[in-house]
């Protein structure tokens, strides 16, 4: 098998909400049957600082199945050419490898919340 | 024989002469208790010659009698005249027996005399022994009296002649013990040895049949022991042994039924049918359900069922069994506990002895309910599992295979049932099913990650496979776990194809990097926070924080720090993001005017109102109003403002009606609001209004490390603007820019790249030093020292004086007025080198 699952549970326990590198990226994202959800960023980008504040916290009112992520563009460019990103910050809602929801810039975290729980409710 | 005492007296001598025919023993006395007469049957009684009997006295003759008990006697023989007592009389070899004495009073002439008729009471009894002697041969009955007090035993002729013991006068306890132990069966003498120890140590009876060995032949005894206490102390044992019969074939039947119903699995219950009366049990029964069979026999059979739970009915029950003679029902049977304990019965019907039997067969199902129960369940969950479980016999045919298994094998039941294993698996053959089959009788696992079967229809999934060997009532049987791998190795290769997507992109994203930065673009076109600098990332925080709760907000800052773009930001995160955020610069509007701008005003309220205006306040209605410069407002319409925000109405210029809003405001200033309001230019109670969540913009000076990226963000955007292809910075002009204090905050830094676009020729942006040197004073000319660089020169200046000391009262520290740990750590963040103060 090439895909060794690594043990994300584990690392989430400890901090739900992590900023996501291209290895981490598909071992846990592409392959996790739950949904994950993806900020992409870039480290200068004041709005996507904002949204990063508001997804911790979203992070921490969601059921624990749902991963946060956190993607900056610059550092990992292939995740971001994987989803075809270029402007930030945009939000993923992914499934399986899936794209169930794209989110683009400021957005309300009613909306995002919203979005999120259809989506839980689908599963 | 007259004796010559005293006196002749004619009447006594005639009595004495009739007397001599008599066969008792019979003396005649006088009140002195002297013997006048004996007959000779009373001499020969006391082993005396008739003509040379010695005593004189009844005293000599009846030891046990005082002159003092005579006188009493005498006494009471003239009240009743006959007198019968027991007492003892002496022969003439001084032994001592027991008589009864029958005396009367005579008048004899003048004298009155005492007559006594002795009859030996050890005649009786011997007449008695004998009667008793015949009874017990003919009855075949021994007996035996142990005294513990005097250690002695007594035996009748009877016990020896029964058990085959050789007569001897004296036998002890102990001598008959080994005699016991040896002629008693093996299978008895547990039980007698201990009925005898629960005789002697709490003064139990008991009785036992008990085979004993008589020439070589066991007969059967009944042996019963009675144990005799006093105070609690058992000081004798009277024991009695009878044949029962020799053992005959019956007998052993007996035994061997008896043996067989105690030890039986099942328990065994007769029941009398007239009164319901339990009238046997076996051992198995009074174990199961914790009862002694003492307690049970003769009572009803009630008490060990639990009526009221029964789901039998008894009525039916007794005119089935009187019917057919059998019935076979489950039901409840209660310990003396309480404890219900299902049983399955089976009952007969039998006439015994005149009366009719209700004979049980009661089977324990307690286990077998569990067992059946686990079956259940363990059968249930193979049949829910998802994984395929089948067990084989060694021809590959299937002993078993659970739910799971034949709806992936797309099968019936039936169908699988008459196929073989090879059929599912044609990579095997039967060659290989064997050599496994040999290598699971060695102990070994098999396993396989990856095997394909083939399911009806010919379709073929991946499986992964467990197989153990079985043992079961010594049959094997291989036990296979199958796991459907169809979906996971799919998912597998999926992945695969995107870790080399991923990989590829990744090759093109380095190789492109550049290129990929430069296409970032950012969401918004007019509301862009571009910051990287720690500093700025509290405000960041409160924007995050405040935006959803509907606050209002007051955003401080230096004028063109951005405090619009703040609100924006707070607009656009809040819940009103789809309503406009309406602007209002109140520092901008003529004052007269300022009042219909945002509240709108009738037609014809004033001169000029030529139509009704909406204000700007109504038009922010649901959504944000924004008001920048608050600092300007004028204090009749801080008033206004007040009222609105407490009231959350407006009323329109010339208007009656109050109007009811949802309005969030976001108010800003560059002023110092405490201080208008201590210089009266600001309404305190307004103040406090709006400055419920102060956010303060912090001036670019104070961020300096977003210069650079600012830089780059406004030359982007101007460049794409104005049409230049502008892709590099020179070096100096960015020098400039890193150094200036841009009094005008982020607005000049824009206005500055706008115009240095303008200004530049080619690829290269290149900043005029004119742009750079505007300022309130001159000192702003030349580079103006930030706080963080006045701190360095000022701890090195200090560390100078104190000649590189930093502790102590001659130290830097105290010279600084700081902590020695504080001014360490100040000088590592400030970068503070030995060089640069060993130098100063």
């Amino acid at each position: 098998m090439i895909f060794e699952y690594l043990n994300l549970k584990k690392l989430l326990n400890e901090q739900k909400y992590i900023t996501l590198s291209n290895e981490t990226f598909v071992k846990n994202v592409i392959g996790e049957k739950q949904p994950s959800v993806l900020l992409f960023g870039v480290s200068w980008s004041g709005n996507a600082e904002i949204m990063s504040n508001m997804m911790e916290r979203i992070s921490k009112e969601t059921p624990k199945e749902i991963y946060f992520y956190r993607v900056d563009i610059e550092e990992e460019p292939s995740i971001a050419a994987f989803f075809n990103i270029h402007k930030v910050p945009t939000i993923l809602i992914i499934k399986e490898g899936e794209v169930l929801e794209l989110l683009k810039g400021f957005l309300p975290a009613s909306k995002i919340k919203r979005k999120i729980s259809e989506i839980y409710n689908l599963n | 024989m007259k004796k010559d005492v005293k006196l002749s007296n004619p009447t006594l001598d005639l009595l004495v002469k009739s007397a001599s025919l008599s066969p008792n023993g019979i003396l005649w006395l006088n009140q002195e208790g002297h013997i006048l007469a004996i007959n000779q049957a009373l001499a020969s009684q006391l082993g005396y010659d008739f003509s040379q009997f010695e005593p004189k006295t009844i005293f000599e003759v009846n030891p046990s009698t005082s002159f003092l008990s005579w006188k009493k006697r005498w006494k009471r023989l003239i009240e009743e005249s006959q007198l019968t007592i027991e007492t003892e009389q002496m022969t003439a070899d001084e032994s001592i027996y027991p008589v009864t004495m029958r005396m009367m009073l005579l008048e004899a002439g003048d004298q009155t005399i005492c007559m006594a008729l002795v009859e030996s009471i050890v005649e009786t009894n011997h007449r008695f022994k004998d009667l008793l002697e015949m009874t017990a041969q003919v009855a075949g009955v021994g007996a035996y009296e142990v005294d513990f007090v005097k250690n002695e035993m007594i035996i009748t002729d009877e016990f020896f002649r029964l058990l085959d013991i050789p007569k001897r006068k004296n036998i002890t306890i102990e001598e008959t013990r080994p005699i016991f132990r040896e002629r008693i069966a093996k299978e008895d003498f547990p039980l007698y040895l201990k009925n005898y120890e629960l005789a002697i140590s709490e003064g139990k009876p008991a009785e036992q049949e008990l085979s004993y060995l008589i020439n070589g032949k066991y007969e059967v005894f009944n042996f019963k022991i009675i144990p005799i206490q006093e105070e609690g102390q058992t000081v004798k044992i009277h024991g009695t042994i009878q044949n029962v019969g020799k053992i005959t074939k019956r007998t052993d039947e007996m035994y061997f039924t008896k043996f067989c119903l105690d030890h039986a699995q099942d328990m065994i219950l007769w029941v009398d049918e007239a009164d319901k009366k339990i009238s046997y049990v076996n051992n198995k029964l009074c174990k199961t359900l914790g009862y002694l069979n003492s307690e049970l026999l003769g009572e009803h059979y009630s008490i060990l069922v639990n009526k009221d739970e029964q789901t039998v009915s008894w009525d039916d029950f007794d005119e089935k069994i009187v019917e057919e003679g059998e019935v076979e029902i489950e039901m409840n049977f209660l310990t003396k506990k309480g404890k219900v304990i299902p049983v399955s019965t089976s009952t007969d019907r039998l006439d015994f002895r005149g009366k009719k039997i209700n004979c049980t067969f009661a089977r324990n199902l307690s286990k077998k309910k569990k067992r059946d129960q686990l079956i259940t369940m363990a059968k249930h969950s193979l049949d829910q599992a998802t994984d395929m479980i089948y067990w084989l016999r060694s021809d590959g045919s299937f002993r078993y295979f659970n739910d799971a298994f034949a709806i992936r094998s797309g099968y019936t039941r039936k169908e699988i049932e008459k196929m073989n294993i090879l059929d599912f698996f044609p990579s095997i053959t039967l060659e290989d099913f064997q050599k496994s089959w040999e290598k699971l009788k060695e102990g070994e696992t098999i396993y396989n990650h990856e095997l394909e079967m083939l399911v009806k229809k010919g379709k073929r999934i991946i499986i992964e496979i467990t197989v153990n060997l079985v043992k079961v009532e010594n049959k094997e049987y291989s036990s296979s776990v199958l796991r459907d791998m169809t979906d996971r190795i799919q998912k597998e290769t999926e992945l695969r194809e995107y870790l080399i997507e991923i990989e590829m992109l990744k090759a093109n994203a380095e190789a492109e990097n550049i290129m990929l930065k430069e296409e970032i673009e950012l969401e918004s076109n007019f509301s862009n926070i571009i910051t990287r600098d720690p500093n700025y990332k509290k405000v960041m925080r409160q924007i995050e924080q405040v935006a959803d709760t509907d606050a209002t907000v007051l955003i401080l800052g230096e004028t063109g720090t951005g405090k619009e773009l703040l609100a924006r930001a707070v607009h656009q995160l809040s819940d009103r993001a789809d309503y406009p955020m309406i602007k209002v610069n109140c520092g901008a509007l003529p004052e007269n005017l300022i009042e219909s701008e945002l509240f709108g005003h009738e037609k014809g309220s004033f001169t000029g109102a030529h139509q009704q205006k909406i204000g700007k306040f109504e038009r922010a209605e649901k959504g944000t109003i924004f008001l920048d410069e608050i600092g300007e407002l004028p204090l009749d319409l801080q008033t206004q403002l007040l009222r609105v925000l407490q009231e959350g109405e407006i009323e329109r210029v010339g208007g009656l009606k109050t109007l009811k809003l949802d309005v969030r405001v976001i108010a800003a200033t560059n002023r110092n609001l405490e201080e208008q309001v201590a210089n009266g230019k600001f309404r305190e109670d307004l103040y406090y209004r709006l400055n419920v969540f102060p956010i303060y913009n912090i001036p670019l000076r104070e961020r300096r490390e977003d210069i650079k990226i600012l830089v780059k963000h406004f030359t982007d955007k101007y460049s794409k603007k104005l049409n230049k292809e502008i892709t590099e910075i020179s070096p100096s002009g960015m020098n400039k820019l890193l150094s200036y204090s841009f009094p005008g905050n982020v607005r000049e830094l824009e206005n500055i790249i706008e115009r240095s676009i303008i200004l530049s020729k080619g690829k290269v942006l290149t900043i005029d030093s004119s742009l750079t040197k505007r300022g309130k004073s001159a000192a702003a000319n030349t580079k103006f020292n930030t706080m963080e660089e006045m701190q360095k020169e000022h701890i090195i200046e200090a560390l100078g004086r104190c000649k590189g000391k930093i502790s102590g009262q001659d130290g830097a520290a105290a010279l600084l007025d700081m902590n020695d740990k504080t001014l360490t750590s100040r000088m590592k963040k400030l970068n503070i080198d030995k060089r640069d103060y060993l130098k100063a």
